[in-house]
This record gives structure tokens, C-alpha cells and sequence, in this order.
């Protein structure tokens, strides 16, 4: 959030990053920072509700399992956007979070290799709904500014940095009941902005 | 109480359920138990959550990202940084070489204009090897200039890895435990024996098969947790 992870501008150095790519000699660095907080918020929510359970596992492992693999695999040269890659590092991602759960290689299929068509066997549609899920979030973001500034205090520090209700009351000087109220507005208004999600 | 603000307060409950559901505190609100009126606000309002929540925590500048230090993409600032390595398989290294039609002066000479510092005889020595551990950012920047992957160049994975108890009896736990208890001036012997008491804990709860790079993975989180 912030989104201090997010370039202001996404196409900014975009077309050298997808040369790289399609010239088999892909820009790791500058590939993991346009693309780290897309995967850490995917680990992120995998790891949330019935997975909390599982001990041990971490966002950061998950984001560097699923980098070592694309470096060690490859990346299909096909690639021809940002946003393309942007879903295939979701992907991956999302498939070490699961093998992070699950046991390793519990559901995956090994990465295609180079120069294969990149599509990614996913036949419950799981992984495409991580990748909807991450656009929904950025839309979120976008449509932070129609709230009021409470409001949008509480959606940024409580829900989506995950700060205590506690912590985010003090802030604005209110209660923490009050702070339920402004997140549940919040949440209604931004639902009725950004649409459902397609699943 | 007005219908408004019963429908109000079914609402304000469900996203109540539904982030403690997301926090791990209660099971998974049931959509189709909502009333049939609220059912698409509601469905909205949780994917929404899905999609957010407790997802944004700040990530570190880039220089201070473990995973950017791990994979070599930054220098570390201190000490502690872990860096990742790969076995070079040395045949496969000299096969890509000459496939590139280059000498080892020729490799040598393209390392060090990425800033990958090595020596003809580093190299040539290494490629009489069967597995040579060098840094991950070492060995993308070799498959680069070799016009091949980083998997080419390496050792391919022994598939009898998978004995968890003969790995945490191996020379990489103790290795990575003992730099772990050094680096806090802890004793190394009582730290191996706890963490491989911890390890067999998460492995016997997780009861998943899983591999070496799985298992280190899990151990550097079980350090992270005890420091």
C-alpha cells in the first residue's frame, strides 16, 4: 500500500523489461521489484483464514520460492505486456503459497519450458482468481480517494496494512466502535466502486 | 429497530464474521445461508476483503528487501543477509561454454563486465567439478552471458533428497543453524538440538511431504521466529 512497491509510472522502463524477456536474458532485479508486491500480497492472502493454522510459513519465503523457480525455469519469451507478467508472477506465486500449505508439488505442474505456450493448468480456475483478486486490490486502491478522509484512513491502516482497530481509534481520536463503522462505510462504498469479483 | 438498520447490522456482523473468519478466528461465513435480498452486496463485500485484507503491509526499500539480498539482486547493507546458492554443475558449464563457442578468458572477461568477479582459473577449475555452490545472482549472470537457463548449469536435484530426518542431521542444517546461533552468541550445539526438535514439530503438524528447498525454507522461518 502506498504503494511505494507500484512504479508511478507501470509502462516506465516497461518495453526494455519485456525485450529482456523475450531475448531469453530477463531483467530479474527490475522484474521482482515492478512485481514484489503484486506476489507478496498474493502470499499474503493465501496464508490469511483456514491456512493460518499452517506454522512456519512466511510471506517472504513464499515470494523467494516462487522467484528461484522463475529464474531457474525461465520465463516464456511470449510474454508481451506488463500486465501478462504481472499475472504469471501471480501464478507462480499463488502455486508456492499452496505448495507452502499443502506439501510441495501437492497440486503443481512444473512451469512450462521455454518457449512453450505459458497458459498454466488451472483447472478449478484458483489461480486466475488470485490474479482477479490482485486487480480487485488495485482497483480498491484507486478508489481509495471517493472515500472521506476517516474513512480512508481506516481502510488503508486497518484493513489493508492490518494495524490494530485500537491503534487506528487513537489515530483519529475516536472509539474503536466508531472505527468499525468508518471500516464497514468504507468497505460498502468501495464494493459498490471497484464491482464484484467474478467467481 | 428499522428494517434500515437491521439490514445495517446483518451487514456490519457479516464483515465482522468475514474478517475473522480471515484471521483464522471462525470458520467461513456460508453465502448461500444469507438472506437472498443481501446475498450480491455481501458477495461484493467479501471479495473485496479477499482482496485486501491484511495484504498491504509496507514493503522494505529494495535495499533492505531479505528477498532482493537473498537472490543477489542487492548488495546486503549488514550482515545477516542470506544469500542463496545453487550447485554449478561443472561438465554442464563447460558444455554450455563451448556450445558458445567462447573460451574460459572469453567467459571470464564477460563476468567481469557485469561486475561478476571471477578468474580463469576459478573457472576452469570449476568446470573439473560435479557441484560447485556459487551465489544465485553468480550463476544468472553465467546462464545470461551462456545464452542458457540457470537449471542447465546446475546439479540436477538427487531424487533420494526427500529423507527429512537424514536432512536435519545434514551439514547444511547444522550449517545453517550454527551461523544463526554464532550471529547471536548463542550455544550451537543446545540451538541445533532445540531447532531440530522444532523442525520435527512443524514437519509432524504440516505431515506434508516436502523437499530440501522446503525444509530450509521453513527452518529460516523458524529462526526468524526464535530471534
Amino acid at each position: 500500500m502506498g504503494d511505494k512497491d507500484v512504479p508511478t509510472d507501470y509502462n516506465q522502463g516497461g518495453k526494455q523489461l519485456l525485450d529482456s524477456i523475450q531475448a531469453g536474458a530477463p531483467d530479474w532485479k527490475a522484474i521482482y521489484e515492478l512485481n514484489r508486491g503484486p506476489m507478496s500480497r498474493t502470499a499474503a492472502r493465501f496464508i490469511r483464514g483456514e491456512n493460518s493454522a499452517v506454522a512456519g510459513v512466511q510471506v517472504a519465503d513464499i515470494v523467494q520460492q516462487a522467484m528461484l523457480e522463475m529464474i531457474t525455469s525461465g520465463l516464456p519469451r511470449e510474454m508481451r505486456s506488463l500486465d501478462g507478467l504481472r499475472s504469471w508472477m501471480v501464478k507462480v506465486a499463488w502455486r508456492r503459497a499452496y505448495d507452502a500449505c499443502n506439501g510441495p508439488k501437492s497440486r503443481v505442474n512444473p512451469l512450462p519450458p521455454e518457449g512453450s505456450p505459458y497458459e498454466l493448468a488451472d483447472d478449478d480456475g484458483a489461480e486466475e482468481e488470485a490474479v482477479e483478486l490482485e486487480l480487485l486490490y488495485e482497483k480498491a486502491v484507486a478508489g481509495l480517494e471517493k472515500l472521506n478522509e476517516s474513512e480512508r484512513h481506516v481502510i488503508s491502516e486497518h484493513v489493508i496494512r492490518g494495524r490494530t482497530q485500537a491503534d487506528v481509534a487513537r489515530d483519529l481520536g475516536v472509539t474503536d466502535a466508531r472505527v468499525r463503522q468508518l471500516r464497514d462505510s468504507g468497505i460498502r462504498k468501495l464494493a459498490r466502486t471497484v464491482g464484484p469479483l467474478h467467481r | 429497530m428499522s428494517t434500515d438498520q437491521g439490514y445495517e447490522r446483518k451487514i456490519s456482523a457479516l464483515i465482522e464474521a468475514y474478517t475473522a473468519f480471515l484471521d483464522g478466528r471462525a470458520p467461513r461465513p456460508v453465502l448461500n445461508e444469507v438472506e437472498p435480498e443481501m446475498r450480491e452486496e455481501v458477495s461484493a463485500l467479501f471479495g473485496l476483503l479477499d482482496a485486501s485484507w491484511r495484504v498491504g503491509a509496507d514493503l522494505p526499500p529494495l535495499g533492505e528487501d531479505p528477498v532482493a539480498v537473498a537472490l543477489g539482486f542487492v548488495a546486503p547493507r549488514e550482515f545477516g543477509g542470506t544469500r542463496v546458492t545453487v550447485q554449478l554443475d561443472g561438465g554442464r558449464l563447460r558444455q554450455a561454454r563451448k556450445r558458445r563457442g567462447m573460451k574460459v578468458s572469453d567467459l571470464v572477461r564477460a563476468l567481469q563486465m557485469r561486475d561478476l568477479e571471477t578468474t580463469p582459473k576459478w573457472l576452469a577449475q570449476t568446470e573439473m567439478l560435479s557441484a560447485a555452490e556459487v551465489e544465485l545472482g553468480f550463476a544468472v549472470g553465467l546462464s545470461d552471458v551462456l545464452g542458457t537457463s540457470v537449471s542447465e548449469l546446475c546439479v540436477a536435484p538427487h531424487a533420494d533428497a526427500g529423507d527429512f530426518v537424514a536432512w536435519l542431521n545434514s551439514p547444511e542444517f547444522e550449517a545453517e543453524v550454527s551461523h544463526w546461533a554464532r550471529t547471536r552468541g548463542r550455544n550451537i550445539p543446545e540451538a541445533v538440538a532445540a531447532v531440530r526438535t522444532r523442525m520435527l514439530v512443524v514437519q509432524l503438524r504440516s505431515s506434508g511431504e516436502a523437499d530440501q528447498n522446503r525444509w530450509m525454507a521453513v527452518l529460516r522461518a523458524v529462526l526468524e521466529g526464535l530471534s
